[in-house]
């Protein structure tokens, strides 16, 4: 007998009604298996966010929170410091992480709040429509710059993983991919890294995933996939941007 | 004629209610036996159907990229 491949426990029968080839149900799953791995189901808390993913807390099968625009990190810093023995993980977008919510990260980040934070990167607000997000890249088209990012009118955008590796409180910051198979797995191992980090107390990780959007972007799925290698992957390189565990 | 007895390596089952057709599982596929089917499911996408199960090798390639949890897998 060999391994079955199917649908982790950690999950509900629930079916996603994320668009066709959305990288979210991708990270669901990740998240899943590697909670199922580590066995930390029952005192594993996970924070929906607002944004295509509100729905999180339907698809998991562990106990969640919905928490305003934003507010991830703040809550998790709440829940984390009353409850030392729950593991706590943060499940947001670039709309919410890196627009609203940039202060409360920021902040829970050098403080080095011992929480995991999963930050989806599709370069897009989806949920609303698409359109430009503080991540959207100089030059993409969205509905809201129709000729595309001018960086001289709407700025840069903003490398949380960088920026974030700047401070010194975070322990560990990785930006993967689920595009393709290669990159899936390197994302359960970086998710599966990062609830470890947090088991042994050490302190703050985040790994950002950079996940197609084929609705806001506005093509097929197998498109979508093959723009994050060539345009998003160069923009935002992929890799592991502060590991501390080997001095701590 | 010798027939030959070939082993079943691995069972694969591909949800068709949950199946969205964004057609990852087809790319993935090393052995290339999955294909879009040319009938639609009950949400209106052509699903993704195994032509020819008996050469699956339990890769679990299709599992890893299917946004959908659509396909499991068993390795025999």
């Amino acid at each position: 007998m060999g391994r079955i491949y199917k649908k982790p426990v950690s999950m509900t029968k629930i079916a996603m009604r994320y668009c066709p080839g959305c990288g979210h149900s991708i990270a669901h799953r990740l998240i899943a298996e590697v909670i199922d791995e580590l066995d930390i189901r029952e005192r594993a808390v996970g924070i929906a966010p607002v944004g295509c993913s509100v729905f999180l807390d339907e698809y998991m099968d562990c106990d969640m929170i919905q928490v305003p625009h934003g507010r991830g990190c703040a809550s998790a810093t709440g829940m984390k410091r009353v409850r030392p023995d729950l593991i706590v993980f943060s499940y947001q977008g670039d709309g919410d992480l890196a627009a609203i919510g940039t202060a409360e990260t920021i902040h829970a980040a050098t403080r080095s709040e011992n929480f995991t934070v999963i930050f989806i990167n599709n370069a897009i607000y989806g949920m609303t429509g698409g359109q430009q997000a503080p991540t959207t890249m100089p030059g993409q088209k969205t509905t809201t710059n129709p000729y595309g990012r001018e960086v001289k009118v709407h700025g840069y955008p903003i490398k949380v993983c960088e920026m974030l590796s700047a401070l010194d409180g975070p322990i560990y910051l990785e930006r993967v991919a689920v595009n393709n198979v290669p990159n899936v797995l390197k994302a359960k191992r970086a998710i599966k890294k990062a609830f470890q980090i947090q088991l042994d107390g050490l302190g703050f990780t985040l790994v950002e995933i950079l996940s197609p959007c084929p609705t806001g972007w506005g093509v097929i799925p197998k498109k979508a996939c093959e723009y994050v290698d060539e345009k998003m992957s160069k923009y935002y390189p992929l890799g592991v941007y502060k590991d501390l565990t080997k001095k701590k | 004629m010798e027939e030959t007895i070939t082993k079943l390596k691995a069972k694969i089952k591909i949800i068709e209610t949950l199946c969205k057709g964004c057609g990852y599982c087809i790319d993935a596929c090393p052995k290339k036996i999955l294909e879009m089917a040319s009938y639609s499911n009950q949400s209106g996408y052509h699903p993704a159907r195994c032509i020819k199960p008996e050469d699956c090798i339990g890769c679990a390639l299709c599992y890893q990229v299917c946004p959908e949890i659509a396909i499991e897998v068993e390795k025999l």
